[in-house]
């Protein structure tokens, strides 16, 4: 696992996606420390600039930018990695059962999935948020964990699919290992890459809706959260009368957030399949092949 | 070279333009938000988007203007009279009215359309016909509508019928789907110029009764679907008059051109915070039901940052301890201001000292309060989302509460839950709104035991058998002195219990542009409530008064 | 043939699936949508006129499952009841309206996105490595996973409100009226543009990163190392060899990606007061307009398997060895 990691950090764009991550991570961890007050306390007088008292300036209702951003990052990153692990789990059950196991249960499975993969996403969430009415951000996670496997699912069972013809797979089956073992044991393994991926592009992919939906003002106002900041600078026309950063810290957030774990998902891609390198790694090789070559030539010159 | 040959001729082209639009004065309105609009011009659809159909295409019987004490305008109707007994009323329907067809418009028309709206209960909006016996027929010029109990209230809502012409009506099948594409009508404007989604142009009526004190020749409506929208319109100038919620409307709207740019807040619907005495926890029924834990709640709302943070300083507050509202002033009763105007004062730790004097105490020691026999007290007001400056009321609401110890919370269900909450009285506290009517009557009367849990503003479990007989005696007697001596009675009882929890008046909201038209309703001219919003009858008197500059 | 007739009844089947959630949705939902219609009225209605309007809308007392059957023949009579908040219009009437807005919207972005991605995409991959490669692929990662929403709002406010360069709401100017001259015509253009981009840039970095993904693939087979020892040109090979097989994979990403772009045009219908699908949907939810909400969905649904099925034919055209299969 540890081996994983730092194969993968020496990829700079996963390096870079991670750092961003993890300053996120930190931020929300130490919420409690870095803020002074509830973020929705009233602090200050409605529409404040950024100041040095409050650095990211206050919203209409006089609340602290800077606290909200805070919290918000806390609500927003759990319902994104609780809804990429609900995604994730349900995925990879669905993609490998149906890869793994084949016939009846793959055709019913793979059904299902492509049947999933053609209903339009978001207006079904619109309309299941809206029926439960009240949804507090980790409704929004629950139900778009739910409804979002179905991708996920797919990529698996392809995935399963392929390693299934594998020779050690073929192998462990013929000496009689029972199926859940191969499963945990052999196979596994070898789709953590297809996982990973899966996770983090759920968890982008959860953050955006999330915001979204509460932007639409499908969610909890009293929630603090990227997207109900968002609907509050919305239903205050925030940029309208100029109080652009109201506006500019959530959406600055999701953006940062969804860079740096489209990278990190990036550089596990190019990890895992080596020829979709871009930038350094081929010049390198290139380089040093060049290099090879000169003083294998002169080496050779050399000799005769 | 050849750009100097063009651009006159652009110049001449854009005068020929204006010199069109001299010709013709056409208003620009917004008195709906609307996604998209349809060709329905029925006067009876509640939901339809073109809302300048009622009162504009189909005029009324009688206005009564609020704003003057409920004095009378006279439409289609010339004057009525009622009964001795107060059973029933005559309208005498005015002479040489015509359809804008030039067929003649008579008392057969109106009665047409009582029995029409008795026939389809879909179409009775105003529900009259709970309360009417039946509807003669005097002769072509008088209609007399039998009541079943002696009233001077109930005429508010009869005279509001908008008649439709019994010679295109009578033939229509289906009255409640009827789109009315091509309607006929009795009101300054019917003939629909031009129509799209986007934008329809609605014109002058050729046989308009009143037509010398009508000034604008058409109102163009364009589809403005949010507040932003028309806040972008209207900064432009291109709107001429209507009602959005404008945030920082001095620096939005005012500001880009503050000759012209100007609007007018007067207070409106009553906004107020029902506990429910029936609620199902055994500690917030008890707190509910003990008026000193109601007056602590009333003293913990800071209304003034209400009015200032959460509306914009858009509303007007409420500090009367009955709730009866800065419009109706003149009804007010000084002895209850005096006797317990204290207890609508922001002052929450005078809140703190009257429920420990009331036997409050916090006997578990969650930092909140018991009742005096020890129960806990636990409730949310609820809010429906989505309205953002209510919410933000509840909040500033629920800071004052918790400083006074009481454990209240926000919950912020959908429109459709909040309604059903309150009707199911599954509810334990709620900000609500009351429909204020031409006398303060309309809103004291929810408390009426018959209308107990009959509709979301009658929803608090209190009644009263002396406030019973004194809203009942109201409307019995015609008589101005007798009026005020029960208001005055009813302010005191109130006062006194203090079933609901008044907090502010919503703005009825008003803009308008002077720049190409004058004549509008403002402070200094409050001739009547001035919002172009469908709902408001008055809205036609505000029209007639409008008139092109120059 | 046969793979078509399958995925015929795939859709089919699909489509009914969707068509009994559409149904069991609206009804799990809280609150009666009478009691909404007129609960900010401000009138007290009896209970009779309620009735009477219920009655209208087809809310009536049966059981569940004859309302299924009822539904479900309605459906395929393409018949959805009347909407409540546009009353009486019917919802095909409303949706009818709504659906060319958003077609044109979502189509043209889409259409522009992908063949801009690929385009890009196909360079970028040939000249892997090199500056163009590492400069664009990986800003077209960052903008891939910045959300619809943001790009409206920002493009909203930098260009209409800011700048006020481009209209920020209509779908044309609201003084004309519609017809084939070019005033009309390049009102709408004008009015497009800024919710066309918008859609446009959201999934433009999405085709690159496949498309060139893809396409490294390609270059790596055979073929197309035979095809440089033949001596054919640059172009030729790129796109005839790798870049016809290299879109086949595009192909699908294509087909996955309609849905995000369907939820992505509806929000910038929303910000952008464009008068399509979304903008409909987002109205009818805050109504609880239950007709209008359940007509949208199938309509959705219909327009999403359509695409599909378009799709189906055009992997056709591309791998003729489905045509046997």
């Amino acid at each position: 696992m540890l081996k994983f990691f730092s194969i993968i950090l020496r990829n700079k764009k996963a390096a870079a996606g991670m750092l961003i991550v993890l300053a996120y991570i930190g931020i929300a961890l130490a919420a409690p420390l870095i803020t002074s007050h509830d973020p929705l306390k009233r602090v200050t007088r409605p529409h404040q600039e950024p100041t040095m008292e409050h650095v990211m300036g206050s919203t209409r209702m006089g609340r602290d930018v800077y606290t909200q951003f805070v919290w918000g990052t806390r609500t927003s990153l759990i319902v994104g990695f609780a809804a990429g692990l609900i995604v994730t789990v349900i995925g990879t059950l669905i993609g490998v059962t149906a890869g793994y196991f084949g016939g009846w249960i793959d055709e019913t499975l793979n059904f299902i999935t492509n049947i999933a993969l053609v209903i339009p996403q978001l207006p079904l969430l619109l309309v299941l948020a809206a029926f439960i009415g009240q949804s507090d951000p980790f409704m929004i996670a629950l139900i778009i964990g739910l409804t979002s496997w179905a991708w996920g699912a797919r990529v698996t069972r392809a995935q399963t699919l392929t390693l299934r013809k594998r020779d050690f797979i073929e192998a462990s089956e013929q000496i009689g290992e029972p199926s859940w073992r191969i499963i945990c044991v052999e196979l596994m393994p070898n789709l953590l890459s297809i996982i990973g991926f899966n996770f983090i592009g759920s968890v982008v992919y959860t953050i955006i809706t999330e915001a979204t939906l509460e932007f639409l003002g499908l969610g909890d106002p009293l929630a603090v959260s990227w997207g109900t900041m968002l609907y509050n600078a919305q239903t205050s026309s925030a940029i309208t009368v100029g109080a652009w950063w109201e506006v500019f810290a959530p959406c600055m957030a999701i953006v940062v957030i969804g860079i740096g774990l489209s990278l990190l998902n990036f550089g596990i891609d190019e990890v895992s399949n080596p020829r979709l390198r871009t930038l350094g790694a081929i010049n390198k090789a290139v380089k040093a092949q060049k290099k090879f070559d000169q003083s294998y030539k002169s080496a050779k010159g050399a000799a005769s | 070279m050849r750009k100097s040959m063009i651009l006159p001729a652009i110049a001449s082209a854009l005068m020929l333009t204006t010199a069109g639009a001299q010709a013709e004065a056409i208003l620009t309105a917004v008195p709906h938000q609307t996604t998209a609009f349809a060709e329905i011009f029925n006067p009876f659809n509640q939901t339809a988007d073109q809302r300048s159909v009622r009162d504009f295409m189909y005029e009324q019987l009688v206005v009564f203007n609020r704003m003057q004490g409920g004095k009378a305008e006279y439409r289609l109707a010339e004057s009525f009279e009622y009964s001795d007994d107060l059973m029933s009323v005559t309208f005498k329907i005015r002479d040489g009215v015509k359809w804008s067809d030039g067929e003649t418009l008579d008392a057969n028309d109106v009665y047409f359309t009582f029995n029409l709206i008795k026939e389809n209960p879909a179409l009775d909006i105003r529900a009259i016909w709970e309360k009417l016996d039946s509807v003669e027929l005097v002769d072509d010029s008088h209609v007399k509508v039998n009541y079943k109990e002696a009233s001077t209230g109930l005429i508010f809502d009869v005279a509001r019928l908008h008649t439709v012409p019994e010679h295109i009506w009578s033939s229509v099948e289906d009255p409640v789907s009827f789109a009315n594409a091509n309607p006929v009508g009795s009101g300054p404007l019917t003939e629909i110029r031009r129509f799209t989604p986007q934008e329809y142009v609605q014109c002058r009526n050729p046989n308009y009764f009143q037509a010398d004190d009508l000034k604008v020749d058409c109102i163009r409506f364009p589809q403005i679907s949010n507040n932003d929208q028309a806040l972008t319109a209207a900064a432009k100038g291109e709107l001429d008059w209507f009602g959005s919620f404008l945030p920082d409307i001095e620096k939005t709207y005012v500001s880009k051109d503050p000759e012209n740019h100007k609007y007018w807040f007067p207070g409106g619907s009553l906004v107020i915070f029902n506990l429910n005495m029936n609620a199902s926890e055994e500690g917030n029924k008890e707190a509910f039901n003990d008026v000193n834990f109601r007056r602590a709640f009333s003293m913990s709302m800071d209304r003034q940052a209400m009015v200032d943070i959460a509306g914009y300083g858009y509303p007007t507050i409420n500090q009367y301890p009955s709730g009866l509202g800065r419009g109706y002033h003149a009804w007010n009763n000084p002895e209850a201001d005096a006797q317990y105007g204290q207890y609508t004062e922001y002052n929450v730790s005078g809140a703190a000292e009257l429920l420990a004097e009331a036997g409050y105490k916090d006997t578990d020691g969650d930092g909140f309060l018991e009742t005096p026999s020890g129960k806990p007290i636990a409730f949310d007001l609820i809010v429906p989302n989505g309205w953002t400056d209510w919410v933000n009321t509840v909040q500033l609401a629920v800071e004052g509460l918790q400083e006074a110890g009481v454990n209240a919370s926000v919950a912020t269900p959908e429109a459709a839950a909040w309604t059903q909450q309150l009707l199911d009285g599954s509810y334990q506290g709620a900000i609500n709104a009351l429909v204020v009517g031409v006398t303060p009557h309309m809103a004291f009367n929810t408390f009426h035991s018959s209308k107990a849990m009959a509709s979301r503003f009658s929803v608090t479990g209190y009644t009263n058998e002396e406030l019973d007989g004194l809203l009942d005696s109201f409307f019995k007697t015609s008589d101005d002195g007798e009026q005020r001596e029960i208001m005055n009675k009813v302010q005191m009882i109130l006062s006194k219990d203090m079933p609901h929890i008044a907090v502010f008046n919503n703005p009825y909201w008003y803009q308008y542009n002077t720049a190409r038209f004058e004549g509008f309703f403002s402070a200094d001219n409050d001739q009547a409530v001035p919002t172009v919003h469908d709902g408001n009858p008055e809205r036609i008197l505000h029209l007639l008064s409008i008139r092109p500059k120059g | 043939m046969s793979f078509i007739l399958r995925r015929i009844l795939f859709y089919i089947v699909a489509f009914l699936v969707a068509a009994s959630i559409n149904f069991l949705l609206p009804r799990l939902m809280p609150g009666n949508p009478i009691d909404i219609m007129f609960a900010n009225a401000g009138n007290s209605m009896p209970p009779e006129a309620k009735k009477a309007l219920a009655a209208t809308f087809g809310f009536v007392d049966r059981p569940l499952h004859e309302e299924y059957f009822l539904y479900l023949k309605s459906v395929f009579s393409w018949d959805f009841g009347v909407s409540i908040k546009k009353y009486p219009q019917s919802v095909l009437d409303v949706l009818m309206r709504a659906l060319p807005w958003t077609l044109f919207l979502a189509g043209t972005s889409v259409v522009l996105a992908f063949c801009i991605g690929s385009m890009l995409g196909v360079y970028a991959a040939w000249k892997r490595g090199g500056a163009f490669d590492s400069i664009v692929s990986p800003s077209a990662l960052a903008i891939q996973s910045i959300p619809a929403l943001v790009i409206a709002i920002t493009t909203l406010f930098i260009f209409g409100v800011g700048l006020e360069w481009l209209p920020t709401s209509y779908a044309y100017k609201p003084s004309l009226d519609p017809g084939w001259n070019w005033e009309y015509i390049s009102s709408v253009l004008y009015h497009a543009l800024m919710p066309v981009t918008t859609l446009a840039f959201v999934s433009i970095g999405g085709y690159l990163i496949t498309m060139r993904n893809n396409m490294i693939g390609q270059l790596g087979e055979e073929h197309v190392v035979m095809g440089h020892a033949k001596g054919l040109t640059d172009a030729r090979v790129r796109y005839n060899y790798a870049a016809r097989n290299a879109l086949l994979p595009s192909m699908t990403a294509f087909a996955l990606s309609l849905g995000s772009v369907m939820g992505g045009s509806l929000i910038t219908e929303i910000v952008f007061n464009y008068p399509g699908l979304g903008n409909i949907l987002f109205q009818g939810i805050i109504a609880r307009d239950y007709p209008l909400i359940q007509g949208q969905l199938i309509i959705m649904t219909l327009a999403m398997l359509t695409a599909n099925l378009l799709i189906d034919f055009i992997y056709i055209f591309l791998d003729p060895r489905l045509r046997k299969a």
